[in-house]
């Protein structure tokens, strides 16, 4: 497998007065094409912002974003929307529908902001709606249709395209957990479909734990937390368990 | 193209959506659109109106381009035989007949005129050394003038243009400012700058198409009442129409596109978190002792502080459109008063010098006859010493070496004064004279005095002061003419090399609003001019009373034209000043330009109220958070009144220290020919005294205008806020039930 996504010492920092927050410190990741990464961490820990870089909503201070080899800290901000709109999905936590839009509407925005020659929407705009369970809820606005639905609106958007990588940042942040599981299962099994990637952020464990990675976040900080080998310590805690050995 | 067509409905489509489903957001634009071509449309049917309404009276009185005189039967003859043997004539004889033995004969030339009088001013160029007489009719000057006057127009409109440019590229950021989530999401979905600018230029072409109908109505109503009501005739054209429709689109297309160029370099994540935080900031709660007081008195006064690069783009923007409005005004009082000020009918022009001819015409009904004697200083190496304090700083005077206490100056016009003067400087000009003008007919070395050259003082003299005027001399000594490099230079070097013979004169009146551009009118005794110029008065203004009825005028104008007739040796040329008079009422520009201006002032509570009413919605988060803690409603209506109190303040303050520097200014450039640009107005070109200031409405009007619709602004919003809250708490009432 080869990588789609990859970071090189990315760093976010934020001043405020004389002091220096680090958003993002050092991060280096690599995703692997079509697998399921979630990251996890504490509120404020830097997750969205990484999430954020990642997708090219946002710039880091330093470092690299590539995605299929592609640096985004590169882009001019006209290339960097253009290649949003060709590779990149996101799903926002507080879904982001435009209100006077209908659920059709709102899913279409990402074809009619960055046509795609040579791509049949019709036919994956009824597949991605039978998927998801909105096909009686099309032409509804956002405020007739309950969290849940909106969520689903939200990911159909995100997936209209066809992404070649889908970042979600805690897109069931906001649905009770009956709900929370039956999106959750939706996207999963659409991004499967079309052999996405996808990259989310949760604060929920038991979401994460369908993940083939999971990170977490500590000010600004990542670490690898769950691979396929099982559960793992993160690099401060073994440093800190070599020096006490040194010590000892 | 067909591609092209489908992406451009699709996209028409979804402007009409989002601007019927966020209508109230989009409200300043329609009303901004709607002024903006409302604007376009005023000025352009007035302006087609207007051209229309000349060339139909020119045309009406003169059929040719120029009118030759003095003729004789063989050049007359001679024009008509080279018109009809040229295989293609440029241009046509008109004959006017012959009286004593000479012809007066018109032409009309064929095509561009100025190139075609100059090819005929060569061609017969043997006939005018023979002393024909050629006049440039007013036909001549209105189609040479054509393209000055289009390029004038065309400048006009491009500065109409870029005012509305500036108006919906400042309402189009403040709404992108306050409504981006939506453009967050496009741009979030792969929205490039080319993609966001099609999307607001089409919402913005929907209103357009919109408030089009309904703009053109009124412009043409407005200016049909205008001209009606003036007693002109209305001539419909669809190009007025037309452009008022083309301009606002391609300004529409500028601000759409300078709009988003800043949206598209933002990062989206910012776009959307703005959207999302705005309604958690709260005020910080600071406050300082100063001299045992505490400052602000209200901590949430600090809000403003907080909001300093918002509240000062927004007084910026509104006092911008208040200064337009004031400078427009004040122009207009400059075309106002050109227009209406005293201009001969006629010029009568005499082989030898005649008195009596020129009472018997003063005499007939309706008409007052002045002098046309008028000789520059400079001209005649002469020049004029006043007292050293009477002369106001900053004016260019020099000091004679033999004389200490006296300044010279040589930017002076000498004038023949007849009887008929001193009356007239006051009910003819309407000149503010201080002093007796009567003495310079009644008593021995008296003159009237100007103190001002256009329209700016540059004396300070008293009735009874002595100026003494140069008479030139011999040259004592020589100069290199590269050393006089300029006016001061030259009178410099005449003071030093040339001797002078100083007369003594009493200024018997002063003016103080006299217009000459040329220099200082000392006006002096017609027989002293005559002495001193060595020239006779052989040239006449002839003026008739403006308030003449059409039959008044007529008799007037028969009457003058036989008295010229009958003199053996007397001219006349008519300068049409009745008609010019006459159509200008019936354009009514003044009421046309005012009525823009006041369009434009209508601007400014627009700006005030879109962008307070919105911004302070947009913090209604943080009012709800002092309503949470305890604050009463009374604590909430504090806080919008105090800002909108020193909105107000900012805002009158502002304008108050601009509006007259901009006034300075703009006067400054009118009034001085250092300043004469192509593109000024041709009706500055005339000498009219200027006021230095507008009225003082106009700087009143803009300024309790800033300071009211700041206030209101802010207590609109506050009563939103209150009926928001109200409806809110009774939902929660009817959701409790």
């Amino acid at each position: 497998m080869s990588a789609i996504l990859e970071t090189v010492d990315l760093i976010k920092l934020y001043k405020q007065s004389d002091k220096k927050i680090y958003a993002v410190n050092r991060v280096n990741l690599k995703v692997e094409d079509g697998e399921f990464i979630a990251i996890i961490g504490a509120s404020g820990s830097g997750k969205s912002t990484l999430l954020q870089i990642m997708a090219g909503l946002d710039r880091p201070s330093s470092g690299s974003v590539k995605i299929r080899g592609n640096d985004l800290c590169a882009m001019g901000s006209d290339e960097l929307a253009r290649f949003r709109g060709r590779f990149v999905g996101f799903v926002f936590q507080k879904h982001n529908l435009i209100p006077q839009f209908t659920a059709l509407e709102n899913i279409l925005i990402p074809t009619t902001m960055c046509n795609i020659e040579d791509f049949r929407y019709e036919e994956h705009i009824k597949k991605l709606i039978s998927h998801l369970g909105l096909a009686d809820r099309l032409h509804h606005l956002p405020s007739e249709m309950s969290g849940g639905q909106q969520q689903r609106v939200a990911i159909a958007r995100a997936m209209i395209n066809r992404p070649q990588i889908l970042f979600a940042d805690e897109p069931t942040g906001n649905l009770d957990h009956e709900n929370a599981k039956e999106v959750l299962d939706l996207m999963l099994e659409t991004a499967a479909s079309i052999g996405q990637t996808i990259v989310m952020v949760t604060h929920d464990l038991s979401i994460a734990e369908r993940a083939d990675k999971i990170y977490r976040m500590s000010d600004g900080e990542l670490f690898l937390y769950k691979d396929k080998d099982g559960y793992r310590r993160n690099s401060y805690e073994e440093n800190a368990v070599r020096i006490r050995e040194i010590m000892a | 193209m067909e591609k092209w067509v489908n992406a451009f409905k699709s996209d028409m489509k979804m402007a009409a959506r989002t601007v019927k489903s966020g209508f109230k957001t989009y409200f300043s634009l329609f009303v901004a659109l709607f002024l903006i071509q409302t604007l376009f449309g005023i000025v352009g049917v007035s302006e087609h109106n207007s051209r229309s309404a000349e060339r139909d009276a020119i045309v009406k009185k003169y059929d040719c381009h120029i009118e030759l005189t003095n003729l004789n039967d063989s050049d007359h003859y001679h024009l008509i035989n080279t018109e009809g043997a040229t295989p293609n004539p440029y241009f046509e004889v008109i004959s006017y007949g012959m009286e004593n033995g000479s012809h007066t004969t018109g032409i009309r030339f064929l095509g561009d005129v100025e190139d075609q009088l100059q090819s005929f001013l060569l061609d017969f160029e043997e006939i005018f050394e023979r002393g024909v007489i050629c006049h440039r009719t007013p036909l001549y000057e209105y189609d040479a003038g054509g393209v000055g006057d289009s390029v004038r127009y065309a400048i006009f409109l491009i500065f109409l243009g870029g005012i509305s440019w500036i108006l919906l590229a400042i309402l189009n950021n403040i709404r992108i400012n306050h409504f981006k989530f939506g453009y967050g999401i496009y741009m979030s979905f792969g929205a490039d700058f080319k993609r966001l600018s099609r999307i607001i230029i089409c919402e913005m072409l929907y209103i357009l198409i919109l408030t089009y109908l309904p703009a053109m109505l009124l412009a043409e109503a407005s200016v049909s009442i205008m001209t009606l009501l003036a007693g002109g005739k209305l001539y419909f054209s669809i190009v007025p129409l037309l452009v008022a429709f083309g301009i606002p689109l391609i300004v529409m297309l500028l601000a759409g596109t300078f709009s988003v160029r800043f949206l598209s370099m933002r990062r989206p994540s910012d776009v959307l978190m703005a959207q999302d935080n705005s309604n958690h900031v709260s005020s910080p709660r600071r406050s300082k002792m100063l001299f045992a007081e505490k400052f602000p008195p209200v901590p949430e006064m600090l809000s403003l502080w907080r909001f300093r690069t918002y509240a000062l783009r927004l007084v910026a923007s509104a006092t911008f459109f208040a200064l337009l409005f004031t400078c427009g005004i004040y122009a207009i009082s400059f075309y106002d008063r050109t227009e209406n000020y005293p201009e001969p009918q006629y010029t009568v022009s005499l082989a030898v010098p005649d008195d009596a001819f020129a009472a018997e015409m003063d005499s007939l009904e309706g008409v007052t006859v002045l002098s046309a004697g008028k000789t520059q200083a400079s001209d005649l190496n002469s020049h004029i010493l006043v007292k050293e304090d009477a002369v106001l700083d900053g004016s260019a005077f020099e000091r004679p070496a033999y004389a200490s206490d006296l300044l010279a100056t040589e930017n002076v016009v000498y004038r023949a004064a007849d009887a008929g003067l001193p009356s007239a400087l006051t009910e003819h000009y309407g000149y503010h004279v201080s002093g007796d003008p009567t003495r310079i007919v009644n008593e021995d070395d008296c003159i009237i005095l100007s103190e001002s050259i256009a329209s700016t003082a540059v004396l300070d003299v008293q009735v009874g002061d002595t100026v003494y005027i140069a008479l030139f001399g011999a040259q004592t000594g020589k100069f290199h003419e590269h050393e006089a490099y300029d006016s001061s230079a030259m009178l410099r070097l005449r003071l030093k090399y040339y001797s002078f013979v100083y007369r003594a004169f009493t200024v018997a009146a002063i003016i103080h609003d006299e217009p000459d551009r040329s220099g200082l009118c000392v006006y002096l005794p017609k027989d002293v001019y005559a002495d001193m110029t060595n020239e006779e008065v052989t040239e006449w203004s002839v003026y008739l009373d403006a308030d003449l009825s059409n039959s008044e005028f007529e008799a007037a104008d028969t009457k003058v034209r036989s008295l010229v007739d009958g003199h053996y040796t007397a001219t006349l040329r008519d300068h049409d000043t009745r008609t010019y008079r006459n159509l200008s009422a019936v354009c009514n520009h003044t009421a046309v330009y005012t009525a823009m201006f006041f369009v434009i002032l209508a601007l400014v509570p627009l700006i005030w109220f879109f962008s307070l009413i919105l911004f302070n919605r947009k913090r209604q988060g943080e009012f709800d958070v002092y309503r949470a803690l305890g604050a009463q409603a009374k604590d909430v209506r504090r806080i919008f009144l105090q800002d909108g109190a020193v909105y107000a303040v900012l805002g009158g303050l502002l304008y108050a220290l601009t509006a007259p520097l901009c006034t300075k200014g703009l006067f400054a450039v009118l009034t001085s020919n250092k300043f004469y640009i192509l593109f000024l107005p041709s009706y500055l070109d005339k000498a009219v005294y200027l006021s230095p200031h507008p009225a003082l409405w106009v700087y009143l009007t803009g300024a309790l205008l800033m300071a009211a619709s700041a206030f209101l602004a802010c207590y609109l919003s506050y009563r939103n806020y209150n009926k928001q809250q109200s409806e809110h708490i009774s939902e929660s009432f009817s959701e409790e039930e």
